[in-house]
């Protein structure tokens, strides 16, 4: 398939999944859009029109099978997102004392918890939205960076300056074990939310003649 | 030289008008209301209109089983989709009928303009 049919096509995903399609009807649209553009042997942009137009004349057809808060963080994305924080908090610091053979404990204080809560806030903004608006294309790849530097700036600050008391106290190896559950937990629960653009199967299709 | 806002309302008849004589998929519908002296309808005017009569019950899908290439969405026509077409087609007969009747000149006018 040409570039410019696959750059069409890839833009489309994206337009049809801000508008609150799933993978499975995403994969049915591009492969019909790939079917016609064969046998019409035109570009794409002229058989469909804009990408974006498209999408959303597509998404207003069947406006009730549609998600209805697109790409949108949930409570639940937060607090896996906070948890795996500390997983990886947890199992590098533990990590960096059993490598350098350190006598410690890996502890935590309040700026590390404080931290977790700043990641949380960071992402519903600035974080978030920037990406967001960096895939709509709204604006370039600095926006999301620069809303990355400045929360990673924040909590870092946050971490430093309030170490005291400390709160947990961990030996490296349960550290890294607890670290290590965190982390599992937290891509188990992404993978089964994942939502692949599927393409359609020979079975799939709706009969209402029965 | 049709105006392309008139298709827009009507096209959704028009396209369970084609799938009335059978089973199609996307192009070949696109390429049918070409042949029936519509013009060019556009993919992008046409799925929409496709998914909104999918998700309305007027038409059922399957998906070829592809030996190369991408996979083929075909549509037929449901039972529901006939009456929405009888119906449909019943309302616009009607409706172009008086449009007609106030379009066409009066034979005083056709009189009046002849030198």
């Amino acid at each position: 398939m040409p570039r410019p049919e696959l750059d069409y096509l890839d833009e489309l995903a994206l337009e049809l999944r801000f508008a609150g399609m799933d993978g499975a009807q995403i994969g049915s649209v591009l492969e019909e859009a790939r079917d016609h553009l064969a046998a019409a042997d035109q570009p794409p942009e002229e058989v469909f029109g804009p990408a974006k137009e498209y999408a959303a004349a597509l998404a207003d057809s069947q406006r009730e099978r549609l998600q209805p808060r697109p790409m949108s963080l949930t409570v639940g994305d937060l607090i896996a997102n906070g948890l795996q924080f500390l997983g990886f908090l947890l199992g590098f610091r533990g990590a960096m004392i059993v490598l350098l053979r350190e006598d410690a404990a890996v502890d935590l204080g309040p700026g590390h918890l404080a931290g977790a809560g700043l990641l949380m806030i960071g992402l519903v903004w600035p974080l978030w939205p920037a990406m967001r608006a960096y895939l709509a294309r709204r604006t370039g790849f600095a926006t999301p960076v620069v809303a990355c530097v400045a929360v990673v700036a924040v909590f870092v600050a946050v971490m430093q300056w309030w170490d005291e008391p400390v709160l947990i106290a961990l030996s490296p190896v349960p550290a890294i074990g607890l670290g290590a559950v965190l982390i599992a937990v937290c891509w188990v629960r992404a993978w089964r939310l994942r939502d692949p653009v599927q393409r359609p199967s020979a079975t799939a299709g709706t009969d209402h003649t029965s | 030289m049709r105006d392309p806002q008139w298709l827009r309302g009507v096209l959704p008849l028009l396209v369970l008008a084609v799938l009335r004589e059978g089973e199609c998929y996307g192009y070949d519908l696109t390429r049918k209301l070409e042949a029936a002296g519509l013009g060019t309808v556009k993919g992008g005017s046409l799925y929409p209109v496709l998914a909104r009569l999918e998700a309305d019950g007027a038409v059922a899908i399957r998906w070829s089983e592809p030996t190369s290439g991408p996979a083929r969405k075909y549509y037929r026509l449901t039972p529901a989709g006939h009456e929405q077409l009888q119906a449909g087609a019943s309302r616009w007969l009607a409706f172009t009928e008086h449009a007609a009747a106030l379009l066409t000149p009066s034979t005083s006018e056709l009189n009046d303009a002849t030198p």
